[in-house]
C-alpha cells in the first residue's frame, strides 16, 4: 500500500531527535522497543480525520526501502498504540542520525499536494 | 512435542494479551498510588519517543493539576508530533478552558520567532479544534511573517477559524421543524448531522466526524433547513 508523509513542498520531514528518534551520546540512532522514526499513514481520510494537514508526500506501494529502513504497520487498525493506519519508518540497527535522515530523503517520495 | 491446535493457540494468544493488559493497569495503578513526584518523570518520558505513547495514556488518568505542569511540554509536542498527535491533543484537552486559554496564551508569548511552516500548521489545527480565542493572535503572528507559505495558512485557517464560531442555528426551531417532519424523508447522514449538532457539537467536530468539509456540513444543513421549513408550511 502507499505511505503518506506530511512535510514542506520540498521533502517530507524527515525524523526529529526527541520527537520521533532518540540519539546516544555518540550520534547513533537508538533501537527502541517499540520502534520509533518518521510517520506515515496509509490513509489519507484517517490523516484528515486527525487533522494532520499540510504538504503530502506519497511513498509508493512496494517501493525498496534499502537494507538499513524497515516499516512497521504500527496503527490501531493492526491492534498497535498509533491511529489508524499509521507506520512507522524506523532503523532496525543502530546508524547515524544524519545517515537515517540521508536514508528517508532518498526513498522515493512522491509530491502529492496539500491536504486541508 | 506436540504442536498446539488452532483454538489453543488462540486461547493462548488471548491469555497472553490479558495478562500484559492486566500488567499494565497494575502497573500504572502502582505508579500513581506510590510515585513521589510523577511531573519529572512524565516531562522526561514525552521527550522519548518510546516512552511517550505511556506518558500519554497516564496523562489521560492523572489529576489535571498534572497536566497543567506539563502543559508546555504537550503545547510543544502539538507543534511537532504526527504520530501520537490524537493523544496528545487529547491530554491538552484535558486541561479546563479557562485555565487552558490562559496558558495557551502564555505559551504564544514564548513561541520562538521563527517557526516553520509544519509548526504553524499543527498549532492552527489545534488551536481551531479547541476553538481557542488565541487562534486569532497565532493567525496575526503568521500574517506578519517573511515566509509566504506560512502567510498562505491565514488563508486557509482563517475561514475555518470564523466557521468554529457558535452556529447560529435555532436549536428549538430546529426541534419543531423536525418534530413535524414525520412525512419527510430523512437520509441517515442527515440524521447523523442534526444529530450531532444538536448535541451540540461544533461545526468542526461535526465535519470532522462525518468526513465532509466545514462548508459541506453547512450547505447541507442549510438544505435540510430549507426543505424543512418548506415542508412545514
Amino acid at each position: 500500500m502507499d505511505l503518506f508523509a506530511l512535510g514542506s513542498r520540498g521533502s517530507p520531514r524527515p525524523p526529529r531527535v526527541g520527537v520521533d528518534v532518540e540519539i546516544n551520546p555518540s550520534g547513533l540512532v537508538v533501537v527502541t522497543q517499540p520502534p520509533t522514526g518518521a510517520s506515515t499513514f496509509a490513509d489519507r481520510a484517517i490523516m484528515r480525520r486527525l487533522r494532520l494537514t499540510g504538504h503530502l508526500h506519497r511513498l509508493p506501494a512496494g517501493s525498496f526501502l534499502g537494507e538499513d529502513l524497515a516499516v512497521l504497520a504500527d496503527g490501531s487498525d493492526v491492534g498497535g498504540p498509533h491511529a489508524a493506519t499509521h507506520h512507522t519508518i524506523w532503523a532496525p540497527n543502530p546508524i547515524a542520525y544524519e545517515r537515517l535522515v540521508e536514508l528517508y530523503l532518498k526513498l522515493p517520495w512522491q509530491y502529492w499536494g496539500v491536504s486541508r | 512435542m506436540k504442536e498446539l491446535s488452532a483454538e489453543d493457540r488462540d486461547k493462548e494468544l488471548w491469555t497472553v494479551l490479558c495478562r500484559s493488559e492486566t500488567d499494565f493497569y497494575q502497573a500504572r495503578m502502582a505508579f500513581l498510588a506510590l510515585v513521589d513526584n510523577p511531573v519529572p518523570i512524565l516531562r522526561q518520558a514525552l521527550k522519548l519517543p518510546s516512552q511517550r505513547g505511556t506518558a500519554l495514556r497516564v496523562l489521560e488518568v492523572v489529576d489535571q493539576a498534572i497536566r497543567e505542569d506539563l502543559f508546555f511540554d504537550l503545547m510543544a509536542l502539538a507543534t511537532s508530533d504526527h504520530s501520537d498527535i490524537d493523544l496528545v491533543r487529547q491530554a491538552i484537552k484535558g486541561v479546563r478552558k479557562p485555565r487552558r486559554e490562559r496558558l495557551i496564551r502564555a505559551f504564544l508569548d514564548r513561541l520562538p520567532a521563527q517557526l516553520e511552516e509544519d509548526e504553524y500548521r499543527r498549532l492552527f489545527e489545534l488551536l481551531t479544534t479547541l476553538r481557542s480565542d488565541s487562534v486569532a493572535t497565532l493567525l496575526e503572528r503568521a500574517m506578519e511573517s517573511t515566509s509566504p507559505e506560512i502567510r498562505t495558512l491565514v488563508d486557509e485557517f482563517q475561514p475555518i477559524a470564523s466557521s468554529e464560531t457558535p452556529l447560529t442555528i435555532d436549536q428549538a426551531e430546529l426541534r419543531s421543524l423536525i418534530s413535524g417532519s414525520h412525512g419527510w424523508q430523512w437520509t441517515e447522514a442527515d440524521i447523523e448531522l442534526v444529530t450531532l449538532l444538536l448535541q451540540g457539537h461544533s461545526l468542526l467536530d461535526v465535519s470532522r466526524r462525518l468526513d465532509w468539509s466545514t462548508a459541506e456540513v453547512r450547505a447541507r444543513l442549510e438544505s435540510i433547513l430549507g426543505r424543512l421549513r418548506a415542508a412545514t408550511t
